[in-house]
Order: C-alpha cells, then structure tokens, then sequence
C-alpha cells in the first residue's frame, strides 16, 4: 500500500474498526465503519434535522429569526379556515351513510396479476386498499405497490383528456379517426397494424384482441415488458415443450436453495410466497424441522436477509453452483467444476439438506436467470421427487396470443416500412425496452400512430394520438392473480378525467362509437357464466374474484435440462439489473409517496445508484455518492456509486425505472436511466467497466436516520439456547397508571420480518403521512411513523443483515410525556401514549426524550394540495399541521371504532376487533396486536414464546411494543 | 442643574404601573370572559342565514315529525346527515308546490345541485364527533341542539366547548334518558333529585357506560 492517504473506500480500515469493537457489534452503514468525521459530526448533533437551518454568519440573521417567529407564531393561531358549509346529496344512493365507510371487493395489478384489494371508501371516495381475506391467493396481505394505488389514482399529473399531436380534442374525434383507420384497414386484413402491450392476464382482453385478430388476421401484437418472464417462458418451453406457470409451495418445504431467486422480494409472487414462507417457518422451535433456507445471490435480497445461509456470487457463477448440486444430486451427467472457497461449503450443506428432505425440498433459479440454468433447477426437482409437493406447474396465467411476436420484430419492421399503424395499449417501449434508444428514432416514422397510457410518458410524446387510461380502481376489467384465481375488476370510483378504460379502447378498435365501460367484461363472463350469469356475476363481484377458477396442476413429463457447461469467468465486470423495489420498472415513478419509501436494502429514497460491492470500492478506491460512469458496449450511464454490503464481489448492480424523460414532473429528472445499457437479449446481466467521473451526490438515505443510543437492539435465540433473557426489573419513581379493562401491545416477530416495506406502505396510507420530498429527507425530516430500521452483523463482505419494524414503544413510562410542556403527549388509560396535535406547540422537547427516536415533527406545512389529493386523505385521521409533532398512534381511530362498534351492541371487545394498518398488512403476520391483559390475544401468547425481549430494556420504559428474537439456525444441518 | 423630574413624577410613574398591572389583569379577565361568551361560541344568538328560511318550530314541533325522518343517519354513522333534497320534495311535492320560499329547493331538484346550508351546530375540526354511540347510549337530541322544537330558525343552544362535552363525559348519569324519549323534547327526568340519580345510574348500567376512559384524548381527538 502506498504512503500517501486513501480516498474512498478501504476495505481493510473497515474490518479493522469492526474487529476493535469486539464482541457482537451491529452496524448500519458503510459510512459508519469507515469513520468518516462528517458523519461522525452528523450522529452526534442534538438535532441533526435542525443543524442545517441557519448560516453562519448567523448571530444576527438567528435574532432576527426569533423575532420573526415570536411575532407569528401568535399569529399562526389566529384565523378560522373552517369551511361551515354543508351540502347533502340531492337523492343520497340507497345504503349509504354518511361518514361510514363502505368496502369493495376488486383488484389492481402489477406484472399482468391481479392483486386482490377490498378498497374502502368514504362517501364514495376511495381512501385505502387492502388485501381480500378471502382471496385463496393473498389471504388478505398487501405489499407496497398495491397499497401505493390509491396515490396513483389521485396523481394530480395523470392524463386527462385525449389529445392529438398535444392539442386537446374529444373521443368523438377519436372514434371518428379509429372508423377511418378501420377501413383501411379492413382493405388489407390490417396489414402493417401493430399493437404493443404488456403481458395481461386478462380474460377479456384476450377474447378482444381473438375477435380483432380474426378481422384483421395480418395484425400483430408485440409484447413490452421491462421485466416480464421471457426467461421463464424459455426455461418451460426447453424443459417441457411449452411455457408454464410455476408455482412454489414454500409452506411445504422444509429445505428451499435459491440460486439467486428473491423468492420473498418484491414483485407480484411477494405476497403470496411470503405468507407461504412464513407460515412453514411458523412458531416452532428449533429442532422441530424449521424450513431452512439457502441462498446464492449477487445482490443482498430479502430472501437472502431471512437466509439460514447465503452466499454471495458474481451471476456467473450461479451456473457452476447449480451444476454442483444437480452434479452431487445426481441429477445431471455434466461435468460440474468444484466451487471455490465459501461455494463449496455452501454447496455441500445445501446439497445435504436436499438429500436429507427428498420429496419436501425445493430448488429455486431465478426467473431472470439463464433458461438452461432454470432447466437445471426443474430437473433437481424432479429427480428429488419435490415436484407435486413443493413445485407445481399450470397452464400460463398470462393470455396468450397467437398473433404475439418478440418487440425486437417491430423495430426491424418499422425500419423496413413494413409498419404503417403503430397502436401502444398501456405500454412505454420508448423508456422502458431494451433497445428503447432505437424505438425512440424508429416510432416516429410510423404513419399513424396511437398511445393509450396513464401519463403522457416517454411514448405518448413520440405519438400523435394520446388517450387517457382510466386507472384500474375507475375501471371494468378483470384479472388472474399468481395462482390462476380470475377476479372481476369493478370501479370504486367514477372515473376522475375524460378517460375510458383499456377494454372500452380496444372495442373502439372493434368498431364500436361509445362503447359502455362494462359490457365486454360482463360479455366475457357472460360466456363463461351460462344461464347462471347473473348469480354468479354477483357472486364473484361480491367475493372478489371467481370462486374455483385456480389454475390446475398439469402434469409434465421430466425432461432431461438441454446440456451445459459451466463456461470460464472472464473477469470482467458483471453489470446487472433489477427492477426497482418502489417504482418497479418506472411504472409506478411518478408516486412521491412510493419514490419516499426507503428502498428495502439501501434504505435510499427518490434514486436510484449504482451498487457495489466492498471489494470493487476497495480495488477502485471509490466513496459513497461519488459519480461514476458505466459502460457497457457504445452505451454509458453516469450515477452516483453506492457501497452495498454483502454484494458480491465483481458486480455492479443498475436499478431499472429511473431516470424518466417524461410521465409527469416527480419521475422526470432524478436517477439515471439504466435501460440505456440494457442489452436486448441475456437482458439482465451484461459486461462492462466502471469509472471514476468528477463530482457527487446527496444520495437521501433513510440508513444513519433516527438513531437510538444502546446496544443488543435485535436478538437472536439458536437451539442451544432457545430463550430470551428473563424480563429485567422495570421499578419507576413514577406511579403506576390506574389501568383501565383493557391494555393495548403489540409484538413484532423479527423471525417472521422479511423488511418488504407493506408495514410502512399502509402505515402511510392509514395515517395521512406526509411526503416531504428528497432536500427534507436528506436532512432526516421524513414523516414515515413506522421505519424498518437494517442492521448488519459482521464482515462487510458478507454481512448477516437484521431488519427491525420501529412504530411509537406506547412506554407505560413514557420519557417524551415527562417532557411535554403542554400536555400535548399524555397517557391514556389503556396505555396509549396519545399525541393531541391541537395541544401542540412544537418545543420538539418529546422527540429528544425518546430513546426509539419514532417521534416526527412538521417542519413545514406539508398539507399543500389540490383537490384530488385531498380526497385520498383518511376522513378519520387528522391532517397535521406545520410545527406539531407526531407519531404512530397504534391506529387509534381503529381502536375508537372498535370501540364505538362493540359499546353499540354493548358486548366487550373480542381479541381481533382491532388490527392496525401495519399488522393488516404484513404479509408474514409478523405483527400481532391486542389486549396484553388477555391472556388468550393472540399478542399474549406471543409474549409468552419464550423469545421475547423487549427494546432499550436498560432505559426502563416499560413499552407496549415488545419483540420476538430471531432465531439462528445457519449451523451444520440439523 | 435643573431637574429633571417634576414633584409629580414619582406619582405619575405609580399610576402608570398600577395602570399597567389593571391592564393586564384586565385583558387576562376579558379574554377568558370572552372566551365562555355567548358571543364568542356563537350560543343563543342569531341564527345563521340558510338558502330555505327552514322552521324546525314548524316541522318538528308543530307537525310532530320525528327528528330522524330527515337526520336519518344519526343512529348508524357519525354524521346525523343532512336531508337529500328528495326527502324535502317528498311532502313539498304535495304541499307548497309553489311557494316562493321554497324555490331553491325546486332548484336543487331540478339542476341536481345540492342545497348549500350553513352548519349550525359544529365542532372543531380536530373533534371526531360521533352521533351514533351517543343516541346509542340514551343521549337525547335536546341536550346538544336545545328545543329545536321551539326555534323558528335554528340557533346552536348550547356552547359545545371542550368543558360542556367533559362536563357529561365524567357525569353521564344526569343526562342519559331512556331510548324511547332520545328524540323527545319534552322529556324531563323525575323531578325528585334522588330519583333522578338512581334512574341515571341505572341507565348508565343498562348502557354498560364505561366511565373513566371515555375522557382520555383519543376519544374524541386523534
């Protein structure tokens, strides 16, 4: 090593700083491990979200401050905005009372499935989505995406009238346009007319195109999806002679191996293979045959986070690691090269565990990976018999078309002329294809061109034709959900603009003027339906979706993977790319309240970087929030470098759905757009070099935010030693509090968290919470009432990582009510720490006392906006004001409808009347609430199962907010 | 040198503080007798201006019409909802077809556009106000809307501060009726103050009233 000081990052000094600590020692950033002096300074500041209020020089400008502040804030108070008006319906609809909410049972989607949702809505107005109890898929989970809808149907800056080449028109217009087009191009049986779409599940939308491809039969349809499951698609086709639908039955298993599979990330299986997870891995203890999980992956996942072990290795590597389990298992004659170092135990413990659970194992290849290499995964779990006990195939959920051909055909198409109507149903190739840079110089040469979308986005500029979308919760429509179940899509609300849904669009193309928003749904199940339509129409409107419409097990014969060999590293770097865990492919870009939400890993908000691992920092010598720039072939794309712990070593990882041009004012101009380096074939990993460029960046990180000052903040119990430590003695110069019948608590399972962020994401929704924008949360100013904060454990190259959901403790010795000067925060008699917004003059005393740090404060007036936001507000939770404090309040406003509910029929409350937003969503039930005094609740008993622990117990606050230790189990196989 | 003050400095000076302390004891008494005025909390006094010179007096005292044919949710939800025009119309389509008075409610039919009120009896935003439970729980209409029976145009009778909501929120037993009267006007308790109390109490238990955690925060502010 040279003589002269390093810049950047060095490897060597982190694991010296961690190795000095000694003992067990968590830690939360890279930033932390490398001492930097900045975010020493940073940490220890009282108020760091306040420090950067004042300029130095700063006497002066700081009294004239205060004078300005003591003279308003009188002023403040003064002024009664109320509104006094009253406006009952003309003819108020049959059943409805004012103030109650009423549910509905329908769907949204991501990736083409349907994510069932009962949508409440207040007065007509939908203000929360949650998952359908009673959907055979979800069992009633969210995730974030689907709890982000709603903000999706309020976007100020979604489309909202038809517009031809960006002048306003009408869909009488439009209608007249489609009937000439129609002639023309019933002339010709449609030749050179080309639809782009997404993937669909959709009934409908299928028995449509099938009724315009027989009138049109020389039309096609080219299928753009940035994420998609074309991979998938190939693997089932090689495998079995067509495409199938997998499906995991992780409640089954008692081993699972990922070869770089986030089995329980984010994306449309999340819900369902989380619960599944969870619900296998349960409350048992150790020894009684836990589900044990073994994962391989270049990039640090959720399932690798909830791993019993994990081995981080470069993409290509995932081929030789395969080919040794499948070499060990038997399952394949190729020649498989020994794995090195770390990947040869790795291999031998997973290869174990299999053996050992023949018949109730699982092997897992991700669906972005090799086909031959999913190939291989197929036949392990064929030949260990796991096939029809933990892995079933079906029939595709998705529709398929046989007029369907590849994107890369349009582009050659269009470039040969032989294209003269381009029509871009619900789609965005120009942002989000891999050779969208091509598309966005071939698109315009088409004659006629139409894009029916939500924004006006990347390929609605490049159209002539824009029409609005309706959004799903203002749409007919329908949908299969991951396990094949069909549920009928019905508007919980009008729709807001000028706009039709896609099926009323594609009747339009049918030849219909005005075609009516449900008949070619209700024509779809009509079909289906028979004589009983009307009944079951009902029915499943009612339920959700269609009772026994799940896609059936097919049988396949095992066919033998298509031969492999590993091939040679060539060192060069890996580049790869996934879609973002919040804005997903950049579908979902333009909601504030997603781009806010800290990305589950990284804990970054409104960006996307460019991830490395500790050893690339070390051998580049690169820092946090540096540029860079990355090449890949003729394209590059500059972002700012993120050190991401447990990467592995050569890859660098780019983030899809940034980097926006178009789609509305919050998705433009942040990130980078990584599509530009996206090869259109072997999409998800490609080779390239990394670069040092001038400048850098405020990267918002939620990661060094709300820190709490102790030790020992997650535990884990092993099978020697079972238990948490007995409960310490808690005595309090204070009195006790006079209890009243009941005493709420909660319990968080860190053994069940798997960090996907449907607490926050509801939470969020519930509450009213904020979004204060990238400037405020680099300053540590974000709202969110509930943070998941993420811990590691050990060597930075492979680090165990911890995550542990953070809401208000409700101490029965509260720290924040002894400092509140006004009694704005005070103690209710079923121990609420209760926050009275309305008492509050923001002396932010309260937040210092908090050990948990979960209090927020209102640094400016957040409440600024129009009348569409307003309206996706939760009537029952106040809409805080600027310079009051505030904090998760258990749902409060559920406990006093609860409350209200049971006094009405005057029974007491039962254990379940009550489910918090975050408990209601958590996919992995991770969150149990209730009486504590009830010894039958299901959070007592959790209480009592021997892992309990409870947070800062040292500082004896007594909270009602406990947790359970995560239990360890990454020894020898058991 | 000459000096500077006059003789009567010294007492002007004590006038002058003795002023200022009266002063501000003066604006401390002002202000918290402003604040409990029927002024200030807009109680007995004139009646808000509404599109329809509306009569309780009329419709409930002297027709008898019972309070929930048009505040028809007040036992089911938190609002006890405003009358749709098309329960207005539901007699005035046959009685007063033309009156003058009556024609923005011929209008709000005919346009599809709602009456525009003024709310008369109104909390705080930051109140989360529930009808429902409080009918529930034998609280009759007159103890918050006064003898609307009586009131040619409607006027809030009583104060709604915070005290006149904890006032019956720590004491419920004197103003809980039996549920057949919540909408009388005319009920009064037994005029024997023993008897009273003991019917307060026994309703208070027949209702299964949680006393001592109905005054926390969080019920009504949250």
């Amino acid at each position: 090593m040279s003589a002269a000081p390093r810049t950047g990052f060095d490897l060597e000094a982190a694991r010296r700083r961690l190795r000095e600590e000694g003992g067990r020692r968590f830690w939360t950033s890279v930033d932390e491990l490398t001492d930097d002096a900045g975010f020493r300074a940073r940490l220890s500041a009282e108020f760091p979200s306040a420090a950067a209020m004042i300029d130095a020089p700063a006497r002066r400008q700081f009294l004239k401050l205060m004078g300005a502040s003591l003279l308003l804030t009188g002023t403040a108070a003064c002024g009664d905005n109320r509104s006094d008006r009253a406006r009952p319906y003309v003819d108020q609809p049959e059943g409805l009372v004012p103030g109650v909410p009423r549910r509905y049972a329908t769907a949204v989607t991501l990736e083409g499935y349907a994510q069932p949702v009962l949508a409440t809505t207040y007065d007509g107005r939908p203000t929360k989505l949650d998952g359908n109890p009673d959907h055979p898929a979800t069992r009633g989970k969210s995730d974030a995406f689907m709890q982000a809808a709603i903000f999706g149907l309020y976007d100020p800056e979604r489309s909202k009238e038809p517009t031809r080449n960006g002048e306003t028109t009408t869909w009488g217009a439009v209608a007249a346009a489609l009937v000439a087009a129609r002639t023309r191009w019933q002339a010709n049986g449609g030749e050179g007319l080309r639809f782009v779409m997404r993937r669909t599940t959709s009934p409908t939308l299928q028995r449509q195109f099938n009724a315009l491809f027989r009138e049109f039969p020389a039309a096609r349809v080219h299928f753009s999806d940035a994420v998609g499951a074309d991979e998938r698609d190939a693997a089932t086709t090689a495998s079995f002679g067509r495409p199938l639908e997998i499906h995991y039955a992780l409640d089954a298993c008692d081993v699972v191996v990922s070869v770089d599979d986030d089995l329980v990330g984010p994306g449309p299986q999340q819900v369902r293979n989380a619960l599944a997870w969870s619900t296998r891995r349960g409350d048992i203890a150790p020894g009684q045959g836990r589900t044990r999980l073994h994962a391989a992956e270049s990039l640090p996942s959720l399932t690798g986070t909830v791993a019993s072990t994990r081995l981080p290795a470069n993409p290509s590597q995932m081929m030789p690691l395969l080919l040794a389990i499948a070499a060990a298992l038997g399952a394949t004659s190729a020649r498989a090269p020994a794995p090195s170092g770390h990947g040869e135990a790795w291999v031998r413990r997973a290869v174990a565990d299999l053996r050992r659970h023949a018949g109730r194992g699982l092997v897992t290849a991700g669906a972005h990976l090799d086909p031959r290499l999913q190939s291989l995964a197929f036949a392990i779990n064929a030949h260990l018999g796991n096939v029809g006990q933990t892995v079933f195939y079906t029939e595709p959920v998705h529709a398929a078309f046989d007029q369907a051909q590849p994107l890369d055909a349009l582009a050659e198409d269009i470039a040969a002329g032989a294209v003269n109507t381009l029509v871009v149903l619900d789609a965005n190739p120009a942002y989000d294809a891999a050779g969208a840079r091509r598309l966005r110089d071939l698109i315009p040469k088409v004659a006629t061109r139409i894009h029916a979308g939500l924004y006006r986005d990347e390929t609605a500029s490049l159209c002539a034709w824009h029409l609005p979308l309706a959004h799903a919760l203002e749409s007919w429509s329908d949908a299969r959900a991951v396990d094949g179940t069909a549920s009928i899509v019905q508007p919980v609300i009008a729709p807001l603009y000028s706009t039709r849904n896609i099926h009323q669009i594609v009747e339009m193309l049918n030849g219909e003027i005005e075609p009516v928003a449900d008949s070619a749904v209700r024509e779809t199940w009509r079909r289906t339906f028979g004589e009983h339509f009307d009944a079951r129409w009902r029915q499943s409107l009612h339920d959700g979706f269609v009772g026994g419409s799940q896609a059936q097990p097919v049988s396949v014969g095992a066919s033998a993977p298509s031969p492999i060999e590993a091939e040679a590293s060539t060192g060069a770097l890996e580049i790869v790319f996934r879609p973002d865990p919040t804005v997903w492919d950049g579908r979902f870009a333009n909601i504030a309240w997603l781009q806010e939400l800290p990305k589950p890993v990284t804990k970054i908000t409104w960006d996307n970087v460019v991830a490395i691992s500790p050893t690339l920092a070390d051998k580049l010598h690169f820092a946090n929030g540096q540029i860079v720039e990355v090449t890949a072939g003729d394209a590059k794309v500059k972002g700012p470098v993120w050190i991401v712990p447990g990467q592995a070593g050569n890859t660098v990882a780019l983030y899809l759905g940034y980097g926006r041009r178009a789609g509305g004012e919050i998705s433009r101009g942040i990130g980078y757009d990584a599509f530009a380096l996206r090869p259109s074939r072997d999409r998800w990993c490609t080779h390239g070099r990394i670069l040092r460029v001038e400048g850098s960046a405020t990267v918002a990180t939620t990661q060094a935010h709300h820190r709490m000052d102790g030790f020992d903040f997650v535990r884990e119990v092993t099978a020697d030693a079972p238990r948490t430590p007995p409960p310490k003695d808690q005595s309090s110069f204070y009195p006790e509090w006079n209890g009243a019948a009941h005493a709420w608590g909660m319990t968080i399972d860190l053994d069940r968290c798997i960090g996907c962020n449907a607490c926050i994401a509801a939470c969020n929704v519930e509450n009213n919470v904020a979004v204060v924008g990238k400037d405020q949360v680099a300053r540590g100013r974000e709202m969110l009432w509930l943070r998941v904060d993420r811990y590691y454990e050990g060597d930075i190259e492979n680090p165990r990582a911890f995550f542990q959901p953070v809401p208000c403790m409700h101490c029965e010795k509260a720290p924040c009510e002894m400092g509140c000067p006004v009694h704005a925060t005070v103690h209710s008699p079923e121990g609420l720490n209760q926050m009275v917004y309305n008492r509050c003059i923001g002396t932010r005393t309260c937040s210092s006392y908090c050990p948990y740090k979960v209090r927020r404060f209102n640094w400016y007036d957040y409440r600024k906006f129009g009348e569409a936001d307003r309206a996706a507000k939760n009537p029952d939770v106040t809409v805080r004001s600027r310079g009051v404090m505030e904090k998760c309040t258990y749902c409060t406003q559920r406990i006093q409808a609860a409350h209200v509910a049971a006094d009405k029929e005057n029974r007491a409350l039962r254990d379940g009347d009550i489910v918090t937003a975050c408990q209601q969503a958590c996919p992995t039930t991770a969150i149990t609430f209730g009486d504590i005094k009830d010894p039958n609740a299901g959070v007592s008993q959790r209480r009592e199962s021997g892992r309990h622990y409870v947070l800062l117990e040292e500082v004896g606050t007594r909270p009602r907010t406990t947790y359970l230790a995560r239990w360890r189990d990454d020894g020898e196989a058991t | 040198m000459t000096q500077i003050f006059s003789p009567a400095a010294d007492t002007w000076l004590r006038l002058f503080l003795v002023s200022l302390a009266a002063l501000a004891a003066g604006s401390v008494v002002f202000a918290v007798g402003m604040a409990r005025s029927d002024w200030y909390t807009d109680t007995r006094m004139h009646p808000a201006a509404q599109p329809v010179p509306f009569s309780h007096k009329h419709h409930a005292g002297q027709l008898g019409i019972d309070c929930r044919y048009c505040h028809a949710s007040v036992a089911e939800g938190p609002h006890a909802g405003l009358p749709p025009t098309h329960t207005c119309m539901t007699c005035h389509s046959q009685v007063w077809t033309t009156a003058p008075m009556l024609a923005p409610v011929r209008a709000s039919l005919a346009d599809k556009a709602p009456l525009d009120w003024h709310r008369v009896a109104r909390v705080p935003d930051y109140v989360y106000f529930r009808h429902d439970i409080h009918v529930a729980k034998g609280v009759g209409c007159v103890e918050c809307h006064g003898r609307v029976d009586t009131m040619a145009l409607t006027y809030r009778a009583v104060p709604l501060t915070m005290q006149f909501c904890l006032d019956c929120h720590r004491d419920p037993a004197p103003r809980l009726r039996p549920k057949s009267e919540i909408t009388s006007m005319t009920w009064t308790p037994p005029k024997d103050a023993t008897a009273a109390r003991e019917l307060g109490h026994r309703l208070m238990r027949a209702y299964g009233i949680r006393t001592g955690d109905i005054t926390h925060c969080n019920v009504c502010h949250r």
